[in-house]
């Protein structure tokens, strides 16, 4: 493991220890959340089901615009009181995406909540229906932060910044294949999630992302090449479940 | 609780503003050398005999290891328009220049545009006396690898070139097959490309030889008036067109509607298939054209829109293709209403049996197939050509080029299939 990963790595720990005094362990029993960067300090895992939704610039996607919601599932499995591993699968079944991260959580007071995490993420598409003998795959890395508040209304409003890295890529059509592996800069998406209960003792999940990067997985079999920055913008609707 | 709605309401806000990409041209008129009375310009033979292969031994970090040189002309009654564009093998990066000579050195002016980003600038190049230009400008110029160094600058922006770039002639382009088709899309490029002129215009097919484009691709609709135009949506919309106040299918317009009220984004009138070939026949020496029907009624007026214009070709003494571009079943079904439709030079995007059916000339599978050396085999062998559309990743132009048969490419990035066809040993 590189020394700064191992550094990050201890400096989070130090907070561990230091930052119990901040926990607010009946906030479990009002609140569940997924975006909200609220450690898991009782259950071992919570998870959410949803949609999201994703809008493509109408000037290069032109009429072929993806209007098909793409399912979202978060599984969340606690390690201690300020560490959790977030798991997700998005999957719209032709294209889907696998992701998985550390992430640290740090209640700052009892309103503020910090979180610090990096997901590895894997894609892959599967397009063989009328002209098209297409396939494409791909791994992306993704540090995280995000900050959150928790109103005396009990609505848990979270900021998310999200940095993406391309680290490989790789696509084939038909007896024509290419691949890259060189790492590149991808990106940033800033999400405001807003969470609250919802309907029998469920809470909901209102996720709007700002998606700016140069490659988003679900456009690949557009094949489109580009040095410019797509600007996508991205509902995510979920039940916690 | 109520206050916090306008968060949500904040974000809607934000995502209904749309990220506007633009390439501002720079201004290439600002050369003092270039613009002296005393510059004359080129001489016939020395336009064809600078074509060929370079490599970069300044500049290659931005534009890579080689170029493609190559001339293109268009006119307008006896007044006619050289270019030179330099095509290169990196970021689908090339320049488009004029050329004079100057006590005895030639002089190309222009700019320079990378087609993955939103990167230009001026370039000012120099061939010297000394490094080419006397063999160039003399009688019969004998090139061999080394007689020719173009040197000069390039800039960022409207910023003087600063920047120092050298090429230098190694070998002719490439010419096989001869008869090899770099067919640009829309007429040469997306409005999503920001090129300078509008797709489906009059002015792109004017300026897509500059993209080392050899044929083009038009979409074909009728006007409520049944004027067969140029549009490739099915609706008016601000992707294609300024904001006029009309929406919908264009088919809902007269022509007279749209040529008084409606704009392409660069402000052109959206052109009838007429003023187009017009343009391609007596303008141009692009050598194809394929007409993409967007609609599903009878084919018969573009048929006989089709035969005027290769017999009018053929009179000045063009080689013209034109072919009429079958994309679905109900085009397909509508051509074999034509008589005698096996006559008919057709494009087949269908598969291969399909294109037996109606004797198309050509052959146009997806690039999403693959190169499918067999079949394409199987079709040369059948006398068809087999064109490959729309390839637009410089990695799959480069590779289908290398590795595959087509007789012909469809791109956004004529310039990319122009280098990789040119540069091909």
């Amino acid at each position: 493991m590189p020394r700064f990963a191992r550094t990050v790595i201890f400096t989070l720990l130090c907070f561990d220890l230091f930052s119990a005094a901040a926990q607010d362990t009946s906030f479990y029993a009002k609140h569940a959340a997924i975006l909200f960067p609220y450690p898991m300090y009782r259950e071992k895992w919570r998870s959410s089901l949803g949609l999201t939704l994703l809008t493509t610039p109408q000037d290069i996607t032109e009429e072929v615009r993806l209007r098909i919601p793409c399912g979202d599932f978060r599984l969340l499995r606690r390690i201690n009181d300020h560490f959790i591993i977030d798991n997700r699968v998005m999957f719209q079944f032709l294209q889907n995406h696998l992701s998985t991260g550390l992430h640290f959580m740090l209640p700052v007071n009892k309103h503020i909540y910090f979180s610090a995490g990096d997901d590895i993420g894997y894609w892959f598409g599967y397009l063989k229906i009328s002209g098209f003998n297409s396939q494409g795959s791909g791994w992306l890395n993704y540090p995280n932060v995000a900050l959150g508040y928790k109103t005396k209304n009990n609505l848990l409003i979270s900021l998310r910044a999200q940095v993406s890295f391309n680290l490989y890529y790789k696509a084939a059509n038909g007896d024509n294949k290419l691949s890259s592996s060189t790492s590149y800069y991808n990106g940033e998406t800033f999400t405001i999630g807003l969470e609250q209960p919802f309907y029998n003792k469920r809470h909901l999940t209102l996720g709007l992302s700002a998606i700016n990067n140069y490659f988003y997985w679900q456009t690949w079999s557009l094949f489109y090449k580009t040095n410019r920055k797509i600007f996508y913008p991205q509902i995510t609707v979920a039940l916690i479940l | 609780m109520k206050k916090y709605f306008i968060i949500p309401v904040f974000f809607c806000l934000f995502f209904s503003c749309q990220k506007k990409y633009e390439v501002v041209m720079p201004d290439t008129a600002t050369w003092s050398m270039f613009n002296d009375p005393a510059a004359l310009p080129l001489t016939p033979a020395s336009r064809p005999a600078m074509e060929g292969v370079y490599t970069l031994s300044k500049g290659n970090d931005i534009f890579g290891d080689q170029a493609a040189i190559k001339w293109s002309h268009t006119s307008k009654g006896s007044d006619t328009t050289y270019h030179v564009s330099g095509f290169f093998g990196k970021d689908i990066a090339y320049f488009i220049c004029e050329g004079k000579q100057l006590n005895g050195s030639i002089l190309l002016n222009g700019y320079w545009r990378k087609m993955v980003s939103t990167e230009t600038g001026i370039v000012h190049l120099t061939i010297s006396a000394a490094n080419g230009a006397a063999l160039l400008l003399g009688p019969g110029p004998v090139i061999t690898p080394g007689s020719i160094v173009i040197d000069g600058f390039f800039g960022t922006g409207s910023e003087n070139p600063g920047t120092p770039i050298t090429l230098s002639y190694i070998r002719k382009l490439n010419n096989s097959p001869a008869s090899f088709q770099i067919a640009a899309h829309r007429s040469g490029g997306r409005t999503s490309d920001l090129l300078p002129v509008s797709e489906n215009s009059v002015a792109m097919i004017l300026k897509t030889p500059e993209f080392g484009s050899t044929g083009v691709e038009v979409d074909v609709r009728f006007t409520k008036d049944g004027v067969p135009i140029l549009y490739h949506d099915n609706t008016l919309n601000l992707r294609e067109v300024q904001k006029s106040g009309l929406v919908g299918p264009i088919e809902d317009y007269t022509y007279d509607q749209l040529s008084t009220f409606v704009r392409l984004v660069h402000g052109e009138k959206i052109p009838t298939l007429r003023e187009a070939l017009d343009a391609v026949v007596y303008q141009t020496q692009l050598q194809f054209v394929w007409l993409d029907t967007k609609y599903t009624s009878s084919i018969a007026p573009i048929h006989a829109m089709q035969l005027e214009y290769i017999q009018k070709a053929a009179a000045i003494g063009r080689k013209l293709d034109i072919v009429i571009g079958l994309p679905g079943k109900d085009q397909f079904n509508q051509f074999l209403n034509l008589a005698d439709y096996k006559n008919v030079p057709s494009l087949c995007e269908l598969g291969a049996n399909e294109s037996d059916q109606i004797n198309a000339k050509i052959w146009a599978p997806r690039f999403t197939e693959g190169t499918q050396n067999e079949l394409v085999a199987d079709e040369h062998t059948k006398g068809r050509k087999v064109y490959v559309w729309t390839v637009d990743e410089p990695a799959f132009i480069t590779s289908f080029i290398n590795d595959g048969h087509f007789d012909g490419m469809l791109s956004n990035f004529p310039s990319c299939v122009a280098y990789n066809y040119y540069v091909h040993q």
